[in-house]
């Protein structure tokens, strides 16, 4: 009797049928655009027998009286109006919306296992080799596959033994196109031959214009900078064998020569009276895109203490809003004198308080060590240069704090900034965000942990490559991830 | 509607032979994603093609989508698209197609779909497509041979056959989506043809539309 | 076999390739979510920082302290004519704009929690995250654009162009980026406009009428055969972006050209060489002689298709998207005589950056005022302007003592804003700006009665806990879209706003 009544207990198992009268009921659904639906609609994420909150709702649903492929389409119109996985999203609305009604919001649909098979152009659920160089070429050289390399792209890999499909095979010894040194050199290859191009300059220059944000004209005469000097110390640093770090450490300047190729060069000195005019800080105060006349003008103006400039630079190349509570490292620099941590409110402007105080304790101590830097001058020509006298009427001393760390000198803040996790992260991100055009999903925040973590210490997985914070080696590990080769 | 408008594709004059298949040239491992078949091999239609469960798919931003064009139909950037003639279309819809705007101040690209996204990619291709023909128009009438819309012998006449348009057909989806087509999108574009004549198109009307529909599949302009 | 009419094809051009298919163009009617229509949102983004003490709640030049080594507080020959419960700057403008729309006006002290450009921008917008971290625009586009095209329409930059972070907020709710209003309208159809008309024979696809049903076949076969049928799409079909890309052209786009926006919101006419629209098939709106009448200088006189007066030609479109049923919210934002700076001219000369800006916005948005009074909502004998908010956002104030000559100002966290509205109950003045520090306060919240700084010696600032300053970020987001019978969770208004 016992076992009886555990086998009529046991759930009617999920028919082949299932996935069509699914798809009949919902041929719009964008799951449905290949005529059948993955089995995950209603299972768990390791597929059948155990079911998602959707599939167990809809189990919930069939009076398991008739057959279930008349049952099955009145169940699931039965729990439409069900918002079986508590994502806020009625199970209707997510079947229409292309989401998972099984799944709540956090599981992106990205990030769900490849259940079906049979795919003679794409490896689907694995690194495609095909797909990636493709990719690569779109990606860094701006542009698709033409016919004839396509033919020979394909030649070439199925040489290799990698055909193009999941059922194209592949040499022995290797179960993944990423162990194959042929493989990666195909790549490798494509990728540092893209980083050269035209396309990708522009790319890079375009990443720089959100970190730099210009404002203003690009002309050297403008007293308030020009804002192209920025962008090609971003371009520069973030290219070829450079550090990254040049992005706040760099003493040099860049230029365009000749003007109009494209081609970047750092030099020690500005060349002329107008290039001195345009860049006029000496090199031993230079800090890459912090102190260059176009930042110093736009985020100083007329502050003696310049927190505007500390936290644009906190927030462009550290990732750390102070505005959204980020990056906060409180410095009591009055401790007993209110019941909370405080600055001290140099330049008398309340930040003492307590609510103020909260971000200012950060806020105040970052900016201390670059008070000295003039932002805008309009009578006696000082915009964008180092001043011994500058602020010493509220700031005496200019010793601060990054990271909760005291330091004195601008030197060491930037030390400390370039070589936090921080910054290699953001870098990254930036590079991460323009090519993939998102932020990472849930099943990719290991490889992305994984890939600016290497990026800091210039210790790569997959990629051949060694030197920290070199953009263009980070790259190379980027392309090797299953977030980008993986169709 | 939808139905309706299927029946009309079918009603079309009967361009296309069965077993009709592009000699595209064969090569190791067959052609590129979708194929044509040859004699008797499998017309890659057929073959299987199991849904991603990734698909992580981005779309082409307006530098991306220039330079596609520009190589598919040799065409230089700057006569590729302009806006009544006179305005870039690279400037005018950079916002919408991923692109920054220093003069009015936008730093950061969107990475969603705006809402005109779609069109102006339609616009672009279009007109793209579009100064392709007439570049080749005037070609023709300078007695040298057109670069892209080579393939039908009267482009101002009123019925092509089917290998003209097959031909023209596979030209277009080599340059646009660097492969071959199937069998069914022979027919498909074959059936566009008696459908754009029917309405009283010639047949460089439905060459500049085969373009403009081949260039706006998402195949196209995702990747 | 029967030709299908451009109607038919049109609708099944509306009707592929969209995800919940379109029932034909009684889909697209204007009617709103709410049972009377819609309500529309237009801001207008202060850019730099608009001071009230520099507008509507100017101190006294009689009254305004002097402290030595501080300076006087800035301070105004002032106005307040009979009726008025509105004090303003002595300035011809101002007091103009005030003898128009006293009435429906709403001056209040305004607390911003940020001197940040771009953070207090966003959050004058957003409420500082109040209501799901939706802004203004989208929260209204969700409500009242629910069936339009492009519901929330921003031509702004900075803060004022962010879009929320509501990540449940449906895409096509979130800001339409524009930047040139007066192209803008060719973004607005997938194929007219790019072909220009023949001389003599030439093909079908010159003619826009044919080329309309023609563009019709063409995506049919895309979106119901190709879109199927290659490996492509059966391998990534179900594709994120794929998805939202169809959507884009299959659902928002299809619904732009069957309500043929593209000439609907074009302003300007055929200027020739600079715009030859006739060229191309295009007839702009028949608006344009009233537009030209209020906007002169919304057109462009140059082949740059630069408009003379930026934001003139914003306010020009701001009217036509509302006029035509595409845009429930717009945001507007004052380049400034200098093309960025606008209001933080101030640092360099306070009293000549706040003077020309504001004369600036409110010119325009006078304009755009009267614009929309002449325009009716549908048959209602209600004026579009009858269902209208105008929001000054101000950003943030500036410092409040004037130190002699050309001086110039910093940012300050204590300012007032603006809103013009039939909607709110006008002729209001909500807090007093404070002639010992220049600091504006804040008020009753049911009664609107005014706190005084008695109790701070003259010369000295209230702290930034003191409970008489006036509202901040959430309350004043939370009373807008009360004003537009927009409610939600956790909102908080200002009672004496709303009347």
């Amino acid at each position: 009797m016992i076992l009886t009544l555990a086998l009529l207990s046991l759930p009617a198992p999920a028919k082949p049928t299932g996935p069509g009268i699914f798809c009949d009921l919902y041929p719009e659904a964008p799951v449905c655009a290949a005529g059948s639906v993955s089995c995950v609609m209603c299972h768990a994420e390791g597929g059948p027998p155990s079911f998602n909150a959707y599939g167990t709702d809809l189990r919930a649903a069939l009076p398991l009286v008739d057959a279930y492929e008349d049952e099955l389409p009145l169940a699931l119109a039965a729990i439409e109006a069900l918002d079986s996985d508590g994502d806020g999203a009625s199970n209707l609305d997510e079947i229409q919306a292309g989401s998972w009604p099984g799944f709540g919001a956090e599981v992106e649909t990205e990030c769900l296992p490849q259940v079906g098979t049979g795919n003679s152009f794409y490896r689907v659920g694995e690194y495609d080799p095909h797909f990636a160089f493709k990719r690569i070429t779109q990606d860094f050289c701006g542009r698709a596959l033409r016919y004839e390399e396509r033919q020979t792209l394909q030649s070439s890999l199925s040489a290799l033994g990698w055909g193009r499909g999941d059922d194209g095979g592949e040499p022995e010894g290797y179960d993944d196109a990423r162990q194959d040194p042929a493989v990666l050199e195909l790549l490798r290859d494509q990728l540092e031959a893209c980083v050269q191009s035209r396309y990708w300059q522009e790319v890079v220059w375009e990443i720089g214009i959100g970190v730099v944000q210009p404002k203003g004209y690009n002309s050297d005469l403008y007293i308030l900078g020009n804002y192209e000097w920025d962008l090609r110390l971003f371009a520069y640093a973030t290219t070829g064998d450079r550090d990254a770090a040049d992005l706040m450490q760099a003493a040099y300047l860049v230029v365009e020569e000749p003007v109009g190729s494209g081609l970047l060069v750092a030099i020690d000195e500005p060349r002329t009276e107008t290039e001195a005019y345009a860049q006029p800080l000496a090199a031993q105060d230079r800090f890459g895109l912090i102190t260059t006349r176009h930042s110093l003008a736009m985020n100083v103006m007329f502050a003696p203490v310049p927190r505007t400039l500390a936290s644009h630079w906190y927030r462009e190349l550290l990732g750390l809003d102070i505005s959204l509570s980020e990056g906060l490292n409180p410095i009591d620099e009055l401790p007993g004198v209110y019941d909370w941590p405080s600055p001290r409110d140099v330049d008398d402007k309340g930040v003492w308080q307590e609510d103020c105080a909260s971000c200012h304790t950060t806020l105040d101590p970052l900016s201390y060590p670059w008070a000295r830097y003039n932002g805008i001058d309009l009578e006696n020509g000082t915009t964008g240069m180092y001043l011994e006298d500058r602020a010493t009427d509220v700031l005496p001393e200019t010793d601060g704090a990054i990271f909760g760390l005291e330091i004195q000198t601008p030197e060491q803040w930037v030390a400390e900034a370039v070589a936090s996790d921080a910054f290699s992260e953001r870098v990254v991100e930036l590079f991460w965000t323009y090519v993939f055009r998102r932020a990472p999903y849930s099943c990719e925040a290991e490889e992305y942990d994984a890939l600016w973590t290497a990026f800091r210490d210039g210790d790569y997985p997959r990629a051949d490559a060694s030197r920290p914070r070199v953009v263009e080696e980070m790259l190379h590990e980027l392309v090797l991830t299953n977030a980008y080769g993986t169709p | 509607m939808t139905l309706l408008l299927l029946s009309l594709l079918a009603c079309g004059p009967d361009t296309t032979k069965p077993g009709d298949t592009l000699d595209g040239g064969s090569n190791d491992g067959g052609s590129s994603d979708g194929g044509s078949s040859d004699g008797g091999a499998t017309d890659p239609g057929e073959l299987p093609a199991a849904a991603a469960a990734r698909a992580d798919l981005r779309l082409k931003r307006w530098r991306q989508l220039s330079l596609d064009l520009e190589t598919a139909l040799e065409l230089p950037g700057d006569a590729l698209c302009l806006e009544t003639g006179l305005y870039d279309c690279r400037d005018m819809h950079v916002v919408p197609l991923g692109g920054t705007s220093v003069p009015n101040g936008l730093y950061d690209t969107i990475n969603t779909v705006a809402a005109t996204t779609g069109l102006a990619m339609e616009r672009f291709v279009l007109q793209a497509c579009w100064n392709r023909a007439k570049a080749d128009k005037a070609l023709l009438e300078a007695g040298q041979p057109a670069v892209v819309f080579s393939h039908l012998s009267d482009p101002m006449g009123t019925s092509a056959t089917a290998e003209e348009l097959n031909a023209q057909t596979s030209e277009l989806y080599r340059r646009l989506l660097a492969r071959d087509p199937l069998q069914a999108e022979l027919d498909a574009l074959a059936g566009l043809h008696g459908t754009v004549l029917a309405e009283g198109a010639k047949n460089a009307d439905w060459a500049v539309l085969a373009c403009f529909t081949i260039g706006t599949t998402t195949e196209a302009l995702t990747y | 076999m029967a030709r299908l009419s451009r109607r038919d094809l049109l609708q099944a051009m509306a009707a592929s390739g969209g995800l919940a298919a379109a029932a034909g163009l009684g889909a697209f009617s204007r009617s709103a979510q709410g049972a009377d229509g819609p309500r529309f949102l237009i801001t207008f983004g202060c850019f730099g920082g608009a001071s009230m003490l520099d507008c509507y709640m100017p101190v006294s030049s009689s009254e305004a302290l002097t402290v030595e080594g501080r300076g006087t507080v800035i301070s105004y020959d002032t106005v307040q004519p009979e009726g008025s419960n509105i004090r303003s700057v002595n300035r011809s403008i101002p007091t103009q704009f005030l003898d128009l729309y006293r009435d429906q006006m709403v001056v209040l002290g305004y607390q911003a929690s940020s001197v940040n450009h771009f953070t207090a921008q966003a959050r004058s917008v957003n409420g500082r995250g109040i209501y799901a971290g939706r802004t203004l625009g989208e929260a209204v586009a969700a409500v009242h654009g629910a069936s339009m095209a492009m519901p929330n329409v921003n031509m702004g930059r900075g803060g004022y162009s962010e879009p929320g972070l509501d990540p449940t907020l449906d895409v096509r709710f979130r800001p339409e980026i524009v930047t040139n209003p007066v192209t803008f309208p060719l973004s607005a159809s997938g194929w007219r406009g790019v072909i220009e008309q023949s001389e003599g024979e030439g093909l079908a696809i010159q003619d826009p009428e044919m080329m309309a049903l023609l563009v019709a076949h063409s995506r049919e076969l895309r979106e119901g055969t190709l879109e199927q049928l290659s490996p492509f799409a059966k391998t990534f079909g179900g594709a994120r972006r794929r998805q939202e890309l169809l959507y884009a052209r299959g659902e928002s786009g299809a619904r732009m050209e069957v309500d043929d926006l593209i000439q609907q919101l074009f302003f300007v006419p055929d200027l020739g060489e600079v715009l030859p629209l006739s060229r191309y098939g295009l007839t702009p709106s028949e608006e344009v002689d009233r537009v030209l009448s209020y906007l002169p200088d919304a057109f462009p006189t140059d082949v740059s298709g630069t408009p003379r007066d930026r934001l003139q030609a914003q306010a020009a479109l701001a009217y036509m998207l509302i006029k035509s049923g595409a845009s429930a919210s717009v945001t507007l934002t004052d380049p400034g005589t200098d093309g960025f700076l606008a209001f933080d001219q101030s640092h360099q000369s306070h009293r000549s950056a706040q003077e020309a800006h504001w004369d600036r916005v409110l010119n325009v948005a006078a304009r755009l005022i009267e614009l929309l009074k002449t325009a009716e909502y549908q048959d209602s004998g209600q004026s579009l302007w009858d269902r209208s908010l105008v929001l000054f956002a101000t950003e943030f104030g500036r410092d409040k003592w004037d130190t002699g000559g050309s001086f110039g100002t910093g940012h300050h966290l204590n300012n007032g804003l603006l809103m013009v509205s039939p909607l709110i109950k006008g002729n209001q003045s909500l807090g007093r700006p404070d002639p010992n520090n220049g600091f504006i306060s804040g008020f009753d919240p049911d009664t609107g009665e005014a706190y005084a700084f008695d109790d701070i010696a003259p010369g000295q600032d209230p702290l930034f806990t003191d409970e008489r300053l006036p509202p901040g970020e959430e309350p004043v987001f939370g009373t807008v879209l009360a004003a537009l019978g927009i409610s939600y969770d956790g909102q908080e208004t200002l009672p004496v706003v709303l009347g």
